[in-house]
């Protein structure tokens, strides 16, 4: 058998990607590698059956350093992030792999399914909760929505939805009133056991995007967990939105995402020193308030509405909305 | 977007009252002269969260008094001061710039900021000193 090391040095939503790689490989290669990881979130690889104990100098062990190089084309190409390391994987290895299923693979353990989801005593017993990510990390400030929008869609939801919000200590996570609040309090196994128990996630492109799709639901329920993604104009559709998901997004609509998703950085220069600040990866159409327009265009009312489908438990001959493709009015 | 201060500096003026300027992070505001970005708008939202101090403070005298009208005008100038505080967030939104304020009774008494690049346990400002040594 093959030892393989697989290296990633990214950010947590690119490690999640690559569960999916090594699932691939292993069940369309049974018993062909043994593998072993080096990421910087070995949180997202605990209770993985794939993965097996190989030390840094083995001498027989091949270090493969993980890439998606196929991002530099998928605003031209069918494939979704999932096919990022597989194909590269492919490659490196000269094996034929595709995808396996059509999410990153979290798996847990019986005590994070069984026990009652941490820190959030406030939440009712029993009670459905959706979870809320109103922000980001501060290199792709595009992708954030404005707060008081994010309000507003709490607001709504007061009498029937309880919303927890989450987001990493150090990132942009404003204040939302009427939530619990769990900003900087999980780790990374307990966001992941609180979206294992909850009823839908709302956020921006982002890891918990991911992991809402990559958790796998509770009481071997089959339906997909429900998921609302405040999109935009970053990403092309199809790279990023999983089946199931109510992905908000203006491609097309807009003449700097015409072609495809634009890929900007940030909405304004933040002045941090960081290359996010260069003009190139700057949005070409910011409006006064500071958002660029393909997330201005997206209306509290559009998210309310997505989530909606989800919370009014729409008959199943109701048609599933795929994406939703907001134009400019 | 306007890059003007909404409010002035209380520091500045000859009634100042130290008592009612929230911590932040912990700290007192930055040096009033300071000339990084980051830096002024701490100073931004200590102010205006003093002024809202202030005016909670002057309300609750005018009603322990029975000036009615005098809570009235003070509760007023809250909500407006709430006002400016509201647009001095969506205007530094954009860049992520957050002041989380921290509310004991009715006083604003500390608050927590957030902007890129900071790092969570950095001190407000640098402290500098020097010690001389006979060699």
């Amino acid at each position: 058998m093959e030892k393989l090391l697989l290296h990633c040095r990214l950010s947590p939503g690119d490690v999640l990607m690559l569960t999916a790689a090594v699932r691939a490989l292993h069940e369309q290669h049974p018993g062909r590698f043994v593998t072993d990881v080096r990421t910087p979130c070995p949180a997202l690889w605990k209770h993985n059956p794939f993965l097996a104990r190989i030390s840094d100098d083995d001498p027989e062990a091949r270090l493969v350093q993980c890439h998606y190089p196929l991002i530099h084309q998928c605003n031209q190409l069918p494939y979704h992030f999932i096919h990022g390391y597989i194909r590269h994987l492919s490659a490196e290895l000269n094996i034929r792999l595709e995808p396996t299923a059509f999410h990153g693979d979290i798996h847990l353990g019986p005590e994070e399914k069984g026990n009652p989801v941490p820190l959030t005593q406030q939440l009712e017993r029993g009670k459905p909760y959706w979870i809320i990510c109103a922000g980001g990390k501060y290199d792709f400030t595009v992708k954030w929505w404005h707060r008081r929008r994010w309000q507003e869609v709490v607001n709504h939801f007061e009498d029937r939805v309880n919303f927890v919000q989450v987001g990493e200590s150090g990132h942009y996570h404003p204040p939302l009133t009427g939530v619990i609040d769990l900003r900087g309090r999980t780790t990374t196994r307990e966001l992941i056991q609180l979206v294992y128990h909850s009823a839908g996630v709302v956020c921006p492109v982002t890891f918990l995007m991911h992991l809402a799709a990559a958790v796998p639901r509770p009481n071997g329920l089959k339906s997909l967990r429900p998921c609302v993604v405040v999109a935009g104009g970053r990403e092309p559709v199809h790279w990023e939105a999983y089946p199931g998901h109510q992905f908000l997004h203006t491609i097309g609509a807009l003449p700097c995402c015409a072609q495809g998703g634009c890929w900007k950085s940030r909405t304004v220069p933040l002045g941090d020193g960081s290359p996010h600040d260069q003009p190139a990866r700057l949005c070409e159409r910011p409006t006064p308030a500071g958002l660029p327009e393909c997330m201005s265009l997206i209306r509290p009312s559009h998210v309310i509405q997505a989530i909606e489908l989800f919370t009014n438990s729409l008959s199943s001959t109701s048609p599933q909305i795929y994406t939703q493709t907001i134009h400019q009015s | 977007m306007s890059t003007e201060p909404v409010l002035f500096d209380p520091r500045l003026l000859p009634d100042y009252d130290p008592s009612l300027m929230p911590l932040c992070d912990g700290e007192d505001p930055p040096p009033k002269e300071t000339e990084d970005r980051n830096l002024q708008r701490v100073i931004e939202f200590a102010s205006v969260y003093y002024q809202m101090n202030l005016l909670a403070a002057r309300a609750d005298s005018a009603r322990r008094a029975g000036d009615l009208e005098g809570e009235r005008l003070a509760l007023e100038a809250f909500r407006s001061t709430s006002r400016q505080r509201d647009l001095l967030e969506d205007r530094y939104a954009a860049e992520g710039f957050i002041a989380e304020p921290i509310l004991k009774g009715d006083r604003y008494v500390e608050l927590i900021f957030n902007w890129a690049g900071k790092r969570p346990k950095d001190s407000l400002y640098s402290k500098r000193f020097e010690i001389t040594l006979e060699l």
